[in-house]
């Protein structure tokens, strides 16, 4: 069974406790440390899962902080944690830096993950299935491994996908599971690795 | 965009991820950021624009 992520899924009273630092830090810049530190570690997860220096995982992930502080008035509080706008700036900084050539995308997977998708794909796992998965990831544009990452690597919820992406969470479903079926078929022409 | 798969990495435990929480540092680089825009042309832009339109204003009217 599917696991509860604790930091996404907010009871009302934490929303309203996250409202109120909203609301406190439009006013003064350093009444953001709560979401700060309530946030960071998410953050820079999400960038290092994407990421291959660590060092460049930091950098990014204050400049996350630092850009969802320059634009916090026009933040609009929607009833949903800060972590999905969050995500947004996070995947927009992530961007810049691979296109300055500062970082190096990379697709970071473990050996749970490669035995997950052998199960889902009805496949043995050994070396020669895995090499064809590592190239069928490589070769899915840059959403839908996004949408692969999200559900299976990072475990995440189908309306925290569709908060992080932009769309509603039955279009988050039908997305991610076009995106595996795009993997599917990629590791099956490359059944002659 | 080419991508590059890394397998079993080595988890960065929380500790470690704490240790590099900085919230003085970005709220300085806040700072310098928002007196940076006083030197900008964007802002001595709108500030040279504004008083044209003024002067003309006030010669006008």
């Amino acid at each position: 069974m599917r696991s509860i992520n604790p930091i996404y899924h907010h009871s009302d009273q934490m929303l309203n406790q996250e409202q109120e630092w909203i609301v406190s830090a439009k006013e003064n810049p350093k009444f953001f440390a709560p979401l700060y530190e309530k946030y960071h570690e998410q953050i820079f997860r999400y960038v290092y899962q994407r990421m291959e220096d660590k060092q460049s995982a930091y950098d990014v992930t204050s400049q996350v902080f630092l850009k969802a502080l320059k634009n916090l008035k026009k933040f609009e509080f929607r009833g949903v944690p800060l972590a999905s706008w969050l995500y947004r700036i996070a995947k927009s900084e992530m961007n810049q830096a691979f296109r300055d050539n500062k970082a190096k995308r990379t697709i970071n997977i473990d050996n749970m993950q490669v035995a997950t998708f052998m199960e889902v794909f009805e496949e043995e796992t050994n070396s020669i299935n895995k090499q064809r998965l590592f190239k069928a990831l490589g070769e899915l544009n840059a959403l839908d491994l996004q949408l692969i990452e999200l559900r299976y690597f990072e475990d995440r919820a189908y309306r925290e996908i569709g908060e992080i992406i932009s769309v509603k969470e039955n279009n988050a479903k039908v997305k991610t599971f076009r995106a595996l079926e795009k993997l599917k078929k990629s590791f099956n022409k490359n059944s002659r690795l | 965009m080419k991508r590059k798969v890394v397998y079993n990495r080595w988890k960065v435990p929380s500790e470690e991820i704490q240790e590099q929480q900085n919230f003085d540092s970005i709220l300085k680089d806040l700072k310098k950021d928002s007196a940076i825009y006083w030197k900008s042309i964007g802002f001595w832009g709108t500030v040279g624009t504004s008083a044209v339109a003024l002067f003309f204003l006030i010669t006008q009217f």
